[in-house]
């Protein structure tokens, strides 16, 4: 719950637009029920997606209302150095759209998943262990994002009632859960597709109006006041410093757009495997402004709130940004004072729908890999077509009822994106590993495999909760970074060594052998 | 700090430019793309 309400700013003609804006969106989602006959349908919209499609679903679904929350957040309480983020986002994808790397070779193999590959290359156990730790942590990673929607829901409309708020959350949620089950990836294309539309218009046009409302000047004289020179130089120890920026290049650029299965989905829904490249080189320019847009709004919101003394209490007490919470909650306090009604309104609406939008892309590829890559392969593959639909529907509301009971409960004690990135870490850490081995080293085993995608659970760590749990008395924290980095490297480390101490033997099924 | 300004200032820009274009062009590739997924048509890998 925000501690500042922005009351009298948001208009009927607001509440208007959010509400014909978001039954618009579900009717046009609701249209793709009966389109759907298979599991290929389901999950890939039948591989039929051109490359324009593939770029803005991709970017429509990545640019959600938690990337433009944590984003802004990161603006706020790091200032101008927070860019890094979104320059090394969009130049790692570039690179992958030069090179192919990981992403040609995965669609090359015709898989639906990434753990699907897992079984070509190393046997059925590692799919089943890659899929749960990929379901496991992508369903933590998404554990926040009601919190995020309400926290902005509330800021912008001042809708203070909590009863009324937790009423209006639970009903996106089930609008989403209702278009999921019945339409799958193609109602997930036709709705990404509309954000993307709205929400590159709505952003650049906010990014417009918060320059003009605060001013370039003001801007710079705000960070140097707020945070000094490390409000500047991402490089310098007193805010990110270099290995959180190598965490990031890792995190926001080549896990993002490369390993995270969400991501990699587009990827793998493409017509024609020539066209992968194409699809990350455009998709690199999105990969940026995705991260920059809300930086920027960020920094800007951090701007206004030190010209105005009475938020500044609120979101900057005794000079420096507030706790974690608060300072999400800055950015829409500010969009919500700066633009005029109307403009409000339509960018609330888009937010809303891009919330939505990055549930239905979630639900669907979390519950789709419980299916297909745990359920499935436990039971022998003696699941029909028909049950593997059923299951994932089913799987689709359970996953829904825990992120309401998860959002509720969980003390956020990092940024929003630290903690996604943590938790994601549990995955992608271990499956780097094994895709980067698995890929281009003939000589990965097995064995390797599994230990590789063990150690991402060192990143577990480098969540506040946990790290209270099991940090030795006397010991010193340690960063998410820190955590992240170290899962990385053992996870290299341990895939080597025990590929090389315990090859596959003669006898193993496995695509290599 | 003057240089770490500019820098951010230019990338800004420079980066809204090109994501303005490019969000134009896809825009309507992806229009085209959409009505033929919608129609049923489903082309083969090459064609």
């Amino acid at each position: 719950m925000s501690v500042w309400i922005a009351q009298g700013h948001f208009t009927t003609l607001d509440w208007a637009l959010v509400v014909g804006y978001l039954a618009m969106t579900v009717a046009l989602a609701l249209l793709t029920r009966g389109r759907v006959s298979n599991m290929s349908d389901y999950v890939v919209a039948g591989r039929s997606l051109g490359t324009s499609l593939g770029v803005a679903t991709m970017i429509g679904s990545e640019l959600g209302l938690v990337t433009v929350m944590y984003s802004a957040q990161k603006g706020f309480t790091g200032g101008l150095a927070a860019f890094h983020i979104a320059v090394v986002a969009g130049m790692v994808t570039l690179l992958v759209g030069l090179t192919g790397f990981i992403v040609e070779p995965l669609r090359q193999h015709g898989v639906m998943t990434i753990p699907e590959y897992y079984e070509r290359r190393f046997g059925r156990g590692v799919r089943i262990l890659g899929g749960l730790l990929l379901a496991a942590s992508g369903i933590l990673n998404m554990g926040l994002f009601l919190k995020a929607g309400s926290i902005f829901l509330t800021s912008v409309t001042g809708l203070d009632d909590p009863f009324a708020l937790k009423v209006t959350m639970t009903v996106l949620l089930l609008l989403v859960l209702a278009y999921v089950m019945t339409g799958g990836m193609m109602a997930v294309v036709l709705t990404d597709y509309v954000q993307f539309v709205v929400l590159s218009c709505g952003l650049l046009l906010s990014c417009f109006l918060a320059w003009r409302a605060v001013g370039w000047k003001e801007i710079v004289a705000a960070v140097e006041t707020v945070h000094g020179a490390a409000g500047f130089d991402p490089f310098d120890g007193d805010g990110f410093g270099l290995r959180y920026v190598i965490w990031m290049a890792f995190t926001a650029g080549l896990v993002s757009c490369a390993i995270w299965q969400t991501a990699v989905a587009r990827a793998l829904s493409l017509r024609d495997p020539e066209d992968v490249k194409r699809l990350y080189r455009l998709s690199s320019v999105g990969f940026l402004v995705r991260f920059l847009i809300p930086n920027f709004l960020g920094v800007c919101a951090l701007a206004y709130v030190v010209g105005r003394s009475d938020l500044a209490d609120v979101f900057l007490p005794g000079g420096v940004p507030a706790g974690p919470e608060v300072t999400l909650a800055a950015m829409p306090v500010v969009l919500a004072e700066i633009l005029p009604a109307g403009v409000l309104g339509l960018i609330t609406a888009g937010m809303l729908a891009a919330f939505m939008s990055t549930h239905d892309s979630y639900l669907l590829c979390w519950s789709s890999v419980l299916t297909q890559d745990v359920v499935a392969p436990l039971l022998g593959d003696r699941l029909s077509e028909q049950a593997r639909l059923l299951l994932t529907r089913s799987l689709v509301g359970i996953i829904g009822l825990f992120l309401l009971l998860w959002s509720l409960w969980y003390p956020l004690q990092q940024d929003l994106w630290d903690y996604m990135a943590v938790t994601g870490a549990v995955y992608f850490t271990g499956a780097f590993a094994v895709l980067l081995l698995g890929l281009y080293w003939r000589r990965a085993s097995r064995t390797g495999a599994y230990a590789a995608l063990g150690s991402g659970l060192v990143a577990l760590t480098g969540l506040g909760p946990i790290q209270e749990l099991l940090r030795p008395a006397g010991w010193p924290a340690w960063s998410g970074e820190d955590a992240g980095l170290a899962a990385v490297v053992l996870a290299l480390a341990s895939g080597v060594t025990l590929s090389l101490l315990r090859p596959d033997g003669v006898g193993d099924e496995t695509e290599a052998s | 700090m003057e240089f770490w300004g500019l820098l951010w200032a230019g990338v800004l820009v420079a980066s809204l430019a090109l994501f303005a274009a490019l969000a134009a062009w896809i825009g309507v590739g992806a229009f085209f793309d959409l009505r033929e997924l919608l129609r049923g048509d489903r082309p083969e890998p090459g064609d």
